[in-house]
């Protein structure tokens, strides 16, 4: 935004000067009106057209545009689609009809179920498996070529993984209550 | 109202074409009906065979199989229904949109086939659901099930909007919930839906 504020207030003060010879030749209304921004902008008030000179030139202007546009050739549609239906869906609505559908099957019980925490424990357990897998798979690869600090890494990686591991299993999480 | 069919071919040849509102419509709605992805017995596998490349059900606009009844206009009695599918079926059919048709494949769809004399399956889906083309044949082959399609377009093409016969959507009469049937001690109960099926019931060893 520097250099292009500082563009604009050069102008305004070419503006002011060419202004001020202008006054003396007479100009039309619409002219004083600019040199009254101008010099709005001088004394760094800014005002409504400047504002969207500044804006425009934000480079987050287009992306916002784009923005826009994506939101109303999504919404456009689904809008469209909702007015069409309130005017002419032919609907003969029913209890049958408005239930759940399941295949055929009456509904049983509420569809917002809750897991046990227990489930949870157990995903974040496997996580420990599966990132040890994927880091020592490469590992065991390139073994061979690695030296003694690259082993004692890896070592140090595998301990902390299993430690969180035998955090795990003193806390009794293995233990299916 | 509607535009005499030697006149509508003469101002045809001149390049001008002439059409009702009407008829717009339906062929707008017999050109894209989409079956409901349902398959009961061994017709089903005729069914699929007619949608696949060789016999090309896309040709009439019903490639679309809906695994939903919500989004489906047509559906598709392909095979035996058995006494204790009949409940889902009807349930199936009252969740479709409407405009709703109903063709019926097969002997045992439309009356129980081979298994008429068995206990436990139904003698024909009509009894509880309105059945509007039914396809004799054990199994239909696929060109029977496209005859059934053609002869199902040709009467959604004759529907007038407006008076007798009007299709179902239109008529706010119109039933648009069908009795969903329930397993009683020896038989579905009721037996049949009067509104689509009114003979009596058979009465057998009395």
């Amino acid at each position: 935004m520097g250099p292009c504020r500082g563009d604009l207030a050069v102008r305004a003060a070419n503006g002011s000067q060419n202004g001020m010879n202008g006054e003396k030749m007479g100009l039309d209304p619409p002219e004083w009106g600019k040199l009254l921004s101008q010099n709005m902008l001088r004394t760094g008030t800014l005002n409504q057209k400047d504002s969207i000179v500044k804006m425009a030139s934000s480079p987050y202007f287009s992306l916002g545009v784009l923005f826009l546009v994506a939101l109303g050739f999504g919404l456009t549609p689904l809008a469209l689609a909702w007015l069409w239906a309130k005017a002419f869906s032919p609907a003969k609505p029913n209890a049958i009809k408005n239930a759940i559908y399941e295949c055929g099957l009456v509904s049983k019980g509420d569809a917002w179920v809750q897991f046990h925490s227990a489930y949870y424990l157990y995903a974040i357990i496997f996580m420990i498996f599966d990132v040890e897998a994927v880091f020592l798979l490469p590992f065991s690869v390139a073994f061979t070529g690695l030296g003694a600090s690259a082993c004692v890494a890896m070592l140090v990686f595998v301990l902390l993984l299993i430690e969180g591991l035998a955090w795990a299993w003193v806390k009794g999480i293995l233990t299916w209550a | 109202m509607a535009v005499d069919e030697g006149l509508k071919i003469e101002l045809g040849k001149q390049g001008i074409f002439v059409t009702t509102i009407e008829e717009l419509y339906n062929w707008g709605r017999r050109s894209s009906i989409w079956p409901m992805q349902f398959g009961l017995a061994c017709c089903a596998i005729e069914m699929i065979a007619t949608t696949m490349a060789r016999y090309d059900l896309a040709r009439f606009g019903a490639e679309v199989f809906r695994p939903s009844p919500r989004q489906a206009d047509m559906m598709i009695i392909s095979g035996t229904v058995t006494k204790k599918m009949a409940p889902q079926v009807v349930r199936l059919y009252n969740q479709m949109a409407e405009p709703k048709y109903v063709i019926a494949m097969g002997a045992c769809a439309i009356s129980g086939g081979p298994f008429k004399q068995g206990y436990n399956v139904l003698k024909g889906i009509d009894r509880y659901i309105p059945v509007d083309v039914h396809i004799p044949g054990c199994p239909p082959r696929p060109e029977a099930l496209i005859h059934a399609f053609m002869t199902l377009q040709k009467k959604i093409d004759g529907q007038h909007l407006t008076g007798e016969g009007r299709p179902r959507h239109l008529d706010a009469n119109a039933p648009g919930e069908f009795p969903v049937p329930v397993q009683g001690e020896h038989d579905l109960e009721p037996e049949s839906n009067g509104l689509v099926w009114p003979l009596p019931a058979v009465k057998t060893g009395t």
